[in-house]
């Protein structure tokens, strides 16, 4: 296969780029608007829960993990790889601190303690008998979204379809789960194909209600999501953000667009 | 008058805390097996708050400053009892009340053990408000403070998720009615709603434990009768919230307690995605 990768980002409003929770990862990897050519691809959002410690450390933990593992595991497992890494993150992080002399606060440890959580949303893209084509492999637990479009139409949105369901309480992925088998009863995976062409994005929750609110209303998104330019022009996806933030249209959360043009 | 404001930190919102110190708080309550009196249960469920509120708001790099705080207590005088670098403030960012709690304790908390078990850890708890008893009742006074509290915070936060204010008490006002100080208080609004008054009744005359009642409950006592016309109606979100939480409430529900816990107000409050557990 042959494809561009793009990713934009940006942070909730109010909060610095140190602050974002969001996370995104591709493999092989490759620089932004970067043409990757192989014959498979792995691409992953995650978007860390704002309520949680190290909340972005985990989103980022969740991504590379994901694009690292076998194209076949199931999302669950690899929920559960990255948790049973979680504690050396954790301890890299109290080592910074206590470098820093910073030592963890009190009103740190319960949320350390507890662990972080993040929704994720990631694709193995596989070649098929010819590298024009091939299976798709869609697995998320949460509300991080997917949406495929071909010939100008939106043909896939996964795991939802309709932008009512989003609201503050979606499933996520514990980095210390307290029942690692709730995580199987939570992931959902969609075996489709993806065709040369096609177009793939993958976004955090705010972008994803945005999108799907505004194709409930005949309106195509994605043609926006398309014409964002190449990192030389990325202030164009800032501009589009703080333009919908302000008419209300999208959510002010940290706002992340992973897209393959294949 | 939705009750939709996003709470952050440059669109901040604030906890009103009022405590009755005094001397009817020095009399006993049973919480089960366990007798205490009512002063300690009111300073154990505003540092539990505080605590709850703290930690709900803490990030790598400190606590975000989505909440003002102030806490009131209404005894011998009524003013801030916050201690140490607080001492006399009112409405006080979360990040310094976090920063200076009076002090911390060490007391063993179970925690999951993630096998399915519990296990006993010890956990730091702060201390901010010790318990107090002596006196008169002076609510009408503390409720007057927390009006002039919330109108100066309103004024320069027009927009915000409106104040919350959570009155700790066993309801014997002796400065009057309170019912008008509350009416007033409620009335302020900002954009998004009016101000929310909530209260906590701590009563030594038994009968069951109430979490937000509606219109058909039976509350058999004068004050909690009292303090229960004093609540705002829970917003619909809360409503929502405590019903997931297994709660029983209606569309009548106020937020009042009646010998129970409120830690739940905290939860009730959205500053993002919520962290919870797959179930």
């Amino acid at each position: 296969m042959r494809a561009f990768v793009s990713t934009f980002a940006v942070p909730k409003a109010g909060s610095t780029a140190e602050e974002y929770e969001d996370a995104s990862d591709v493999e092989p990897a490759a620089g932004d608007d970067a043409e990757v050519t192989g014959p498979w691809m792995a691409a992953a959002v995650a978007d860390g829960a704002s309520e949680a410690m190290l909340a972005g450390r985990w989103a980022r933990h969740l991504t590379t993990t994901f694009t690292g593992a076998p194209a076949e595991q199931d999302l669950a497992t690899t929920i559960l790889a990255a948790a049973g890494s979680w504690d050396d993150v954790e301890a890299e992080y109290r080592h910074a601190r206590d470098e820093a002399g910073e030592p963890i606060a009190w009103y740190e440890e319960d949320g350390l303690r507890r662990g972080a959580y993040a929704t994720i949303v990631g694709a193995h893209l596989l070649d098929g008998p010819t590298d024009r084509q091939g299976p798709l492999l869609v697995a998320a637990l949460g509300d991080a979204c997917l949406f495929q479009v071909r010939d100008h139409e939106l043909i896939t949105a996964f795991p939802i379809d309709d932008p009512a369901e989003f609201d503050t309480r979606p499933g996520l992925a514990p980095s210390r789960p307290l029942d690692p088998a709730k995580i199987g009863e939570h992931v959902v995976a969609l075996r489709t194909e993806w065709r040369q062409g096609d177009r793939l994005l993958l976004a955090s929750d705010a972008l994803a209600q945005w999108f799907l609110a505004q194709a409930q209303v005949g309106g195509r998104p994605w043609r926006t999501l398309f014409d964002l330019g190449t990192d030389a022009e990325i202030g164009g996806f800032a501009a589009l953000v703080d333009g919908c933030r302000a008419n209300g249209s999208l959510k002010n959360d940290d706002t992340t667009l992973l897209r393959i043009d294949l | 008058m939705v009750y939709t404001a996003e709470i952050s930190r440059s669109n901040p919102s604030c906890f009103i805390f009022l405590l009755d110190q005094s001397a009817s708080m020095l009399d006993e309550v049973a919480e089960g097996e366990l007798v205490r009196r009512k002063a300690d249960v009111v300073a154990d469920a505003l540092n539990r708050l505080l605590r709850e509120l703290a930690i709900k708001c803490a990030k790598e790099g400190g606590v975000r400053d989505y909440f003002h705080v102030a806490v009131i207590g209404y005894g011998v005088r009524v003013g801030s009892v916050f201690e140490g670098e607080l001492s006399g403030r009112d409405l006080v960012p979360l990040s310094q009340v976090a920063k200076y709690p009076a002090r911390v304790e060490e007391r063993m908390k179970k925690v999951p053990d993630g096998a399915g078990g519990l296990v006993e850890q010890p956990t730091k708890f702060p201390v901010w408000v010790e318990p107090v008893g002596n006196h008169g009742t002076p609510m009408v006074e503390a409720l007057r403070q927390a009006t002039v509290l919330a109108n100066t915070f309103l004024a320069t936060n027009e927009n915000c998720f409106p104040p919350v204010v959570l009155n700790l008490t066993d309801g014997q006002s002796t400065d009057g009615d309170p019912r008008p100080a509350a009416e007033a208080l409620r009335e302020l609004a900002s954009t998004d709603g009016n101000v929310l008054l909530f209260n906590l009744h701590v009563s030594s005359e038994g009968g069951t434990p109430t979490i937000f009642p509606g219109a058909s409950a039976e509350l058999n006592d004068e004050y909690a009768r009292t303090l229960f016309s004093m609540s705002s109606p829970l917003p619909p979100h809360m409503r929502s919230y405590a019903a997931q939480q297994g709660i029983a409430v209606d569309d009548t529900s106020r937020g009042f307690v009646y010998n129970a816990d409120m830690i739940t107000i905290v939860q009730f409050l959205d500053i993002g995605t919520r962290a919870t557990d797959l179930r």
